[in-house]
């Protein structure tokens, strides 16, 4: 992420802005503009997971409320229908011709009817207690349209609820992993600059040795011929290397000693012929005791001799084992083996 | 010298920004010359009712002259004449009679003007959008310097205006971006003109230890000075503001000025609501910064001020006229998102050092062009370069005659500014 610089003498307000918008564009990840994330923000919520695959109690609760809702909504009694009324119905029968022929002759006697009592007061009072029932029904309807919509939008909002709580859960596993990733590549980052530091002291320490050393005279076919002796020790089924001096003593009593000894003969090394190298004939020396020599010729290799066996115990009592397996008191080679910095 | 000052409205106690403009200046060009004003009766500039007696009287030693508005303003009228110019084709007797609705109309100051314009060496029309200034450049073209106060607003579109940017005898801009608006609307450039501004009176012993004693207050803050109007951007300063607060504890945010819209209740945000002019100079000279929300301005005298004070500034970049004032004094930063408001005020919250290079640098831009001595020199260079030069002015253009004036042929005023240049000038380009 870009950091400020801001030097006073300097100072200019279009630079800072543009390290501003640097800034605010590594903090994004990506350069959104401020539309374009409006716009994102803008777009309709598509339902892409299940949400029976959400284990929550949540999910329940809404589940049981919105059917509980449902049902209530179904189970509400209807209202009784509404009654029509004029100022005649008072008089009228349902008994066919008859009952019309009767509605006449109260309507003739509706003079005398209103000399007992005034039966407009009822007609209007029923007039009155129609409308309000109409209006009551309208209301009533309204608040069952209301609550039917309620329904829906809880519905919706439950929706998109849970999927936000599924989101977020995602959200926070991946975000999880990735902090694990980052993790892990600092520390591979870490042990890399490590082991990059440890080649660049090798290299430096392997020119020393080649200048201070010129009788050690490893031609550059060197490395190359032991490996080649090696390549056949190998597959005789050699024991793997102990690291014991005895291993180490036997090593020109095996099977691979004359080979070894042809090698030596057909090619008067130096290395191989120089007998008066220190601990050359010692029994307790390997007879490689090249290994100083060839070991930062091989960068993977010294790599690998600062594995965490080898640096766990810095300064430990084993001795160092070389690339065959084999141990070597030589204290160059072991010189050779770890990182000096280490030591 | 006899100099003439018209403008709108005049008063001792008007705050309105040309208003004021054309009060100061006056004030200042009378150490120079004779100045009377030419004004109108009116006081409240959305009815424009004759509040003020008709006839002479004078206000702080100068002679204003003032003359009845004929018809006040009605606010429905003038809304669907604007609605109509500036959004649909029209003609110009529309924009003849959304300027009558607009007012304020007095034919009486108009008519003095004509008679007595022998009377007057020149002329300083303020503010280009109203009825004195149009009718009165008309009369006296040829005497004629204008203050516009434009702002990238849709009346700057109109047709009507244009003959007067280019009939003016000179043009006193506040600021580079006014100029490219004008220049770009009306091909004007031959029309002598001059960045100028306004001063401005800071006193020199504001004190920061009193206003923090005064009102108690011990936190670090930013300030906003002006009216609390969601036209001026102080709704998306409040939003951002709350954002930012819940990222960091050091910055309050203190308001000074009268509310028209309410002010959010945080506790990081400290209403003061309108004080006096000492109070607010101790204010901005205790603040950190001070934020300017305001989409349009012809000029900011308060960044101004607080620059004069040695206070760096948050504008809102999407004023052009800030956003070229910050760049220009390198004084200050500027923000068109919430994130880049919160990445700025952050840095200047954080970096003392960045405060005070901003503070001096705007103080010193401040010295350089905006305290009086230079704007009257400004003034009055103009004025004598208009004196000795013997050339006729250019010649008004005639209004068209009844039917092309009834025409409905001119583009909707919106669509015209919508196509003028934007952004900042920037000072590579500059050729004042």
């Amino acid at each position: 992420m870009s950091e400020f610089n801001i030097e006073s003498e300097s100072i200019d307000v279009e630079r800072i802005m543009e390290q501003i918008r640097a800034r605010i564009n590594d903090k994004r990840g990506e350069d959104y503009t401020e539309e374009q994330i409006r716009e994102l923000a803008s777009v309709k919520l598509d339902r892409f997971l299940d949400p029976k695959n959400v284990r929550s109690g949540m999910v329940e609760f809404y589940q049981k409320q919105l059917k509980e809702k449902r049902a209530a909504l179904k189970e509400t009694p209807e209202a009784p229908p509404s009654f029509e009324f004029d100022p005649d119905v008072i008089y009228r029968s349902s008994r066919g011709f008859g009952g019309h022929v009767l509605y006449r002759i109260r309507k003739m006697l509706n003079p005398l009817l209103k000399f007992f009592f005034n039966p407009a007061p009822i007609v209007h009072a029923l007039t009155v207690q129609q409308q309000i029932n109409e209006r009551q029904a309208e209301v009533i309807n309204q608040m069952v349209r209301t609550q039917a919509e309620f329904i829906e939008i809880a519905a919706l909002n439950y929706e998109v609820m849970n999927n936000l709580v599924v989101e977020m859960t995602r959200l926070s596993i991946e975000m999880k992993n990735h902090r694990m990733r980052v993790e892990s590549i600092a520390g591979r980052l870490d042990f890399d600059e490590h082991r990059a530091r440890s080649l660049e002291k090798v290299v430096q320490y392997r020119k020393e040795r080649t200048t201070a050393a010129p009788t050690a005279g490893d031609s550059a076919s060197e490395p190359r011929r032991r490996r080649r002796r090696r390549g056949r020790r190998r597959p005789s089924g050699a024991a793997p290397p102990q690291p014991s001096s005895d291993v180490s003593a036997g090593a020109g009593d095996g099977p691979d000693s004359a080979d070894a000894a042809s090698v030596v003969g057909t090619e008067p090394a130096p290395t191989v012929v120089k007998a008066g190298s220190p601990g050359a004939g010692s029994p307790s020396s390997p007879a490689p005791t090249d290994s100083s020599s060839e070991e930062p010729s091989r960068p993977q290799d010294r790599a690998d001799a600062t594995t965490p066996a080898a640096r766990t115990s810095p300064g430990a009592s084993a001795p160092p084992v070389d690339n065959t397996g084999q141990v070597s008191n030589d204290p160059a080679s072991s010189a050779g083996d770890t990182d000096p910095s280490e030591r | 010298m006899r100099l003439a000052v018209v403008v709108q409205r005049y008063g001792a106690d008007l705050n309105g920004g040309a208003e004021l403009h054309a009060r100061y200046v006056s004030e200042h060009l009378a150490h120079h010359a004779d100045v009377e004003v030419l004004t109108t009766c009116a006081r409240d500039y959305i009815t424009w009712e004759n509040d003020f007696k008709p006839g002479l009287e004078r206000v702080n030693g100068l002679p204003v002259r003032r003359f009845k508005v004929s018809r006040v303003r009605n606010p429905d009228d003038f809304g669907r004449r604007s609605e109509h110019v500036f959004r649909r084709t029209h003609s110009l007797a529309d924009e003849l009679g959304w300027l009558d609705s607009e007012g304020p109309k007095s034919p009486a100051l108009i008519n003095h003007i004509r008679d007595h314009a022998s009377d007057y060496d020149h002329f300083i029309f303020f503010s280009y959008r109203y009825y004195h200034a149009y009718h009165g450049i008309r009369q006296v073209a040829s005497r004629s310097v204008l203050v516009p106060t434009a702002e990238r607003d849709p009346a700057l579109g109109l047709a009507i205006f244009r003959p007067t940017f280019r009939a003016v005898r000179g043009i006193m801009y506040n600021s580079f971006e006014e100029r490219a608006l004008i220049q770009g609307v009306s091909s004007n450039d031959h029309v002598p003109g001059v960045v100028v501004g306004i001063g401005s009176k800071v006193p020199s012993q504001a004190s920061s230890q009193r206003f923090r004693q005064r009102r108690n207050f011990s936190r670090r803050f930013a300030i906003y000075v002006g009216r609390i109007d969601e036209n001026k951007g102080c709704a998306e300063l409040f939003n951002h503001f709350q954002r930012y607060a819940r990222t960091t504890t050091n910055l309050d945010l203190v308001l000074i000025g009268n509310p028209v819209m309410p002010v959010p209740s945080h506790p990081r945000i400290h209403h003061l609501g309108f004080v006096p002019d000492n109070e607010k100079f101790d204010a901005m000279a205790a603040a950190d910064l001070l934020i300017m929300p305001s989409y349009f301005e012809s000029l900011s005298m308060v960044t101004l001020e607080a620059w004069a004070m040695g206070v760096p500034v948050l504008v809102n970049g999407q004023c052009d006229v800030l956003r070229g004032q910050a760049i220009r004094a390198n004084a200050g930063l500027y923000y068109t998102t919430y994130d880049e408001f919160s990445e700025a005020l952050r840095l200047l919250e954080t970096d003392q050092q960045l405060r005070y290079t901003f503070g001096a640098h705007g103080r010193d831009y401040f010295q350089r062009h905006y305290t009086w001595p230079v704007i009257e020199r400004k003034y009055l260079d103009m004025l004598h370069q208009l004196e000795h030069d013997d050339r006729p002015g250019n010649p008004i253009e005639p209004l068209p005659g009844w039917l092309t004036r009834h025409r409905r042929s001119v583009p909707a005023a919106g669509d015209i500014v919508d196509q003028l240049p934007t952004g900042p000038v920037l000072p590579a380009s500059l050729s004042c």
